[in-house]
């Protein structure tokens, strides 16, 4: 139960807690506490702010557009989508790996075939790959991690490496999590650990 | 037809928007683009052109998908203005990093599907960026020069209250003690023993829980010591 949840972000089960139909019953919390004790006082921190929310009516008026506040944040904002529109892959780090060298990778991160695959193709969400299997794989394929990160967050794709017989190229399969595409990429249960525990 | 949420639930199944999301969203894609900007930009609530912050949430996510920049910008204004009224008290840096972390999310949006949550109901999904952005804020100023008393009992207490999560009718009865108690000890026991807020500091730019309620540290200090005796059933002996 413990390892399972370690694998979640504290925003992802915060999200998960609030969105939950009875979110403010004490019951629903102590499922999500049990469930993840190691962010029991984020858990019951929120618990506590929404129940002493409820029947508190805020007046506030909105800030205006040219407000410093609503400013601020629209300059980080276009700040973040410059940057992640420029952080389109200019390099494939997949592109000139020989088989062999593609093999190799697939060894030194301790997973089979398939599952690189899947990363090359970007088939794996972007959001649930661990920082530290980033930094393995980046150093894996001889690239800096952002360059290795802008690779996998661009859109889902088949290869070029993969033939298909249709005239029309066949559009690349939905994207599953990190830890669905270990599994259904048939790893080992050593492979796995070592993988979902990094 | 509104485009279905991709994001999946712990338990298996995608999230679903609430019924009364997508009753709005429909018709709200059917607007024009200029008629869509126009009602993004009114707020009372009580206005029948009013459009929800969820639907807001929508067009921006269909606006940067069609790489519409002006609309894009214009609807994450409006949101980010609605948003200024969402943060329960003056709290500047609470309310600053709630906005950057909701600017990251619409940036990214398609790297990953957070944005489903807020689709679904905006203002809980809202609530944990404050939470978050809370416990981030109150854990730097921790760092910084803090009273190892008043942070030892403060993160005690936090401790306790997260035990008492794990029986329903405890819980239950410490919500409704702490409901009633008198709003100026309600509001520092909040501030110093959940939230986490220092209780008060040299640096005059640093938001503490003195700041926030615009009080001497030592009366925060008292309010919290009787807050904390009036619950002393939960917190145990010591406080």
């Amino acid at each position: 139960m413990k390892n399972e949840s370690t694998k979640r972000e504290l925003s992802d089960v915060l999200y998960e807690f609030a969105l939950t139909e009875g979110a403010l019953s004490p019951e629903v919390l102590k499922t999500f506490v049990l469930r993840y004790p190691e962010y029991g006082e984020s858990l019951s921190a929120l618990a506590l702010e929404l129940a002493l929310s409820v029947g508190e009516t805020i007046h506030l008026e909105p800030a205006d557009l040219s407000s410093s506040e609503v400013m601020r944040a629209m300059s980080f904002f276009e700040n973040a989508q410059f940057e992640v529109e420029n952080a389109q892959p200019s390099v494939d780090p997949f592109k000139d790996l020989s088989r062999s060298e593609f093999v190799e990778v697939v060894k030194s991160l301790n997973v089979n075939r398939q599952f690189l695959a899947k990363l090359r193709d970007r088939r794996i969400v972007p959001a649930t790959i661990k920082a530290r299997f980033r930094h393995r794989a980046a150093e894996a394929l001889g690239v800096p991690v952002e360059a290795f990160s802008a690779y996998i967050g661009a859109a889902a794709q088949i290869h070029e490496s993969v033939h298909h017989k249709a005239d029309n190229r066949p559009k690349a399969p939905p994207q599953e999590n990190f830890e669905e595409a270990a599994r259904s990429a048939g790893l080992s249960e050593d492979q796995l650990k070592s993988l979902l525990e990094d | 037809m509104a485009r279905p949420l991709t994001k999946l639930k712990e338990g298996g199944g995608r999230y679903l928007r609430p019924k009364e999301v997508e009753d709005a969203l429909d018709p709200a894609l059917a607007l024009d683009r200029q008629t869509q900007l126009q009602r993004a930009a009114i707020s009372s609530r009580d206005s029948p052109d009013y459009l929800r912050d969820e639907v807001l949430v929508h067009l921006i996510r269909e606006a940067r998908r069609q790489a519409d920049k002006s609309t894009l910008n214009l609807l994450v204004g409006r949101l980010f203005s609605r948003c200024t009224s969402k943060v329960r008290r003056n709290e500047p840096e609470v309310l600053e990093e709630s906005l950057r972390a909701l600017g990251l999310l619409i940036a990214q949006d398609g790297q990953q599907d957070k944005l489903d949550f807020f689709e679904c109901k905006f203002e809980r999904a809202f609530s944990v960026l404050c939470r978050i952005a809370r416990r981030d804020i109150t854990k730097n100023h921790s760092q910084l020069a803090r009273d190892p008393e008043d942070a030892d009992s403060a993160e005690q207490d936090l401790s306790k209250i997260s035990q008492t999560a794990l029986n329903p009718d405890e819980f239950r009865k410490l919500v409704l003690k702490i409901e009633g108690l008198e709003p100026e000890l309600r509001e520092a026991f909040v501030l110093v023993c959940i939230e986490q807020y220092k209780i008060e500091s040299e640096d005059p730019y640093e938001v503490t829980a003195a700041t926030l309620c615009q009080v001497e540290g030592r009366t925060i200090r008292n309010r919290v010591t009787k807050a904390r005796s009036q619950l002393a059933e939960f917190l145990g002996d010591e406080s």
